[in-house]
């Protein structure tokens, strides 16, 4: 029976090596583009795959795979315990990349839990494939940071000590031509 | 009848909800739990749903085990589902739909808003999206036993 | 004999800056050095403050065997501008941040590097670049590392 999971594993690392020099499709189509063909989105609100899309992301890669990798340095930690690990921890994140439609990613991180749970029972088989991801998760979330439309943030600034002192001392006026309250009547 | 209410004080609305004939050991934990609150929230990503990320179990905590719920898709659930999403000892998401949904994750059924109640469901939806989107009011939802 | 020091080199502004060991985390700055040359893309922190972060990093030679919190960590707003620490690395991937300017973050990272104090400036001056670079042009930058020896 041909390995699946190394041809995966060659997938993956051939797809980091472009990570690399250039943005992935997915990343590109989601974050960029604004293209999420599963119809997420609530009221066709970017927003919402932007944020979820984002976060899952990095969940998924620089929190769940990373301590899954970084817990078993520990070599008493066994083949049987990181294939539990990766069953409790990645399908939950892994559900929104799919939902927000960032494919490739998706695609890598399903069919690697699939190698875990069918393929693989070697602890260091397993730890290469978890890496590759790893790195592939790493260079994802690095380019979802980076093609964030952070322009947008330009028009809303974090107000620092200063600013509001200010603020507070004319607040005031706020109030001189028109009360904002609700009424009671209302 | 097995059955609660989820009503919204903020907006003057409520609806009936009725047990199914699955999880039923879970609606009766949830039930246990009532009266109880939360911040009405919205779905940003899957579509017209309403969630609630922080439900409190403060009474008894949710104990069943994962393998003895059913689950079903939420694009498949009917109009008027509400769904827990990772209940575990003292609380749970919980989402109710109120149209169409393209999540096609699983997520785990425990009650039905009855059919006279949808449309007020619906409004109740509209609501809460226009203060997300726009007033930026804050609304919360609480469940209450029905003869409460 | 001198300190044994790294390039980090931007070939599409063809800037770069030296980067030296400092008094602590030895095993990090040998185990850095050890699995270069590597490349990857340039961004920037979005909420602690201005740090350049380079978030992929292929650790090629030697997989990690040390743990963040075993190393000796330092506050990051407490130290200066131009030092570098590794973060989230485990496997064959490093992740890396170098402070450029303010930064509020208080909490402690693993520091072993640090820009040598005459190309601090060019690293300030590529900091804010690539910040502005950030926001809205999103251009793709690549930045490299190799030991000063090889070049």
């Amino acid at each position: 029976m041909a390995e699946n999971w190394k041809m995966l594993q060659q997938e993956i690392d051939a797809a980091s090596e472009r990570a690399v020099e250039e943005c992935p499709d997915d990343m590109l189509r989601v974050f960029e583009y604004d293209i999420v063909r599963t119809g997420a989105g609530t009221g066709r609100l970017m927003m919402g795959p932007w944020w979820e899309g984002a976060t899952s992301t990095r969940y998924l890669g620089s929190y769940y795979i990373f301590n899954i990798v970084k817990v078993a340095q520990d070599m008493n930690i066994s083949a049987e315990q990181i294939r539990q690990l990766v069953n409790l921890m990645l399908p939950t994140a892994l559900g929104t990349v799919e939902l927000c439609d960032i494919s490739d990613y998706a695609r890598f991180t399903r069919q690697t839990i699939d190698c875990i749970n069918e393929e693989i029972d070697d602890r260091e088989d397993m730890l290469s494939l978890l890496n590759s991801l790893w790195f592939y998760g790493s260079a994802a979330n690095a380019w979802c940071q980076y093609r964030m439309k952070w322009g947008i943030g330009l028009s809303f600034k974090v107000n620092h000590r200063d600013d509001l002192i200010y603020m507070g001392s004319r607040a005031n006026e706020a109030f001189e031509r028109w009360d904002h309250e609700k009424k009671e009547e209302n | 009848m097995r059955s609660f209410i989820m009503r919204w004080p903020e907006l003057g609305l409520g609806v009936r909800c009725k047990g199914l004939d699955i999880n039923q050991a879970a609606f009766d934990i949830f039930v246990e739990n009532m009266p109880t609150k939360a911040l009405q929230g919205h779905e940003m990503v899957g579509g017209w749903l309403l969630r609630d990320h922080s439900i409190l179990f403060n009474r008894k905590p949710f104990d069943i085990p994962k393998v003895e719920l059913s689950t079903e898709n939420m694009d498949q659930a009917p109009v008027g589902r509400i769904s827990f999403l990772r209940p575990q000892g003292r609380g749970a998401e919980l989402l109710a739909k109120y149209d169409e949904s393209v999540d096609t994750r699983e997520y785990i059924p425990v009650a039905q808003v009855v059919p006279e109640d949808l449309e007020i469901l619906k409004k109740a939806g509209r609501e809460q999206w226009k203060a997300t989107t726009r007033t930026r009011e804050i609304i919360f939802v609480e469940f209450v036993k029905e003869d409460a | 004999m001198d300190e044994p020091r790294f390039i980090i080199r931007w070939p599409e502004l063809n800037k770069q800056v030296r980067v030296g060991p400092i008094d602590r985390n030895r095993k990090l700055f040998d185990w850095f050095m050890e699995n270069l040359p590597a490349r990857c893309i340039q961004t920037t922190t979005v909420v602690a403050g201005l740090s350049v972060n380079m978030q992929f990093i292929r650790m090629n030679k030697t997989v990690c065997d040390w743990i963040q919190e075993d190393m000796e960590l330092e506050y990051i707003h407490e130290w200066p501008c131009g030092r570098g620490f590794m973060f989230m690395t485990a496997g064959n991937v490093a992740h890396l941040c170098f402070k450029v300017d303010w930064v509020t973050e208080p909490l402690a990272y693993p520091t072993f590097c640090e820009v040598i104090e005459e190309d601090k400036p060019i690293l300030k001056e590529v900091g804010w670049f690539f910040w502005e670079r950030l926001l809205m042009e999103k251009e793709t930058y690549h930045v490299e590392f190799i030991r000063e020896e090889d070049t």
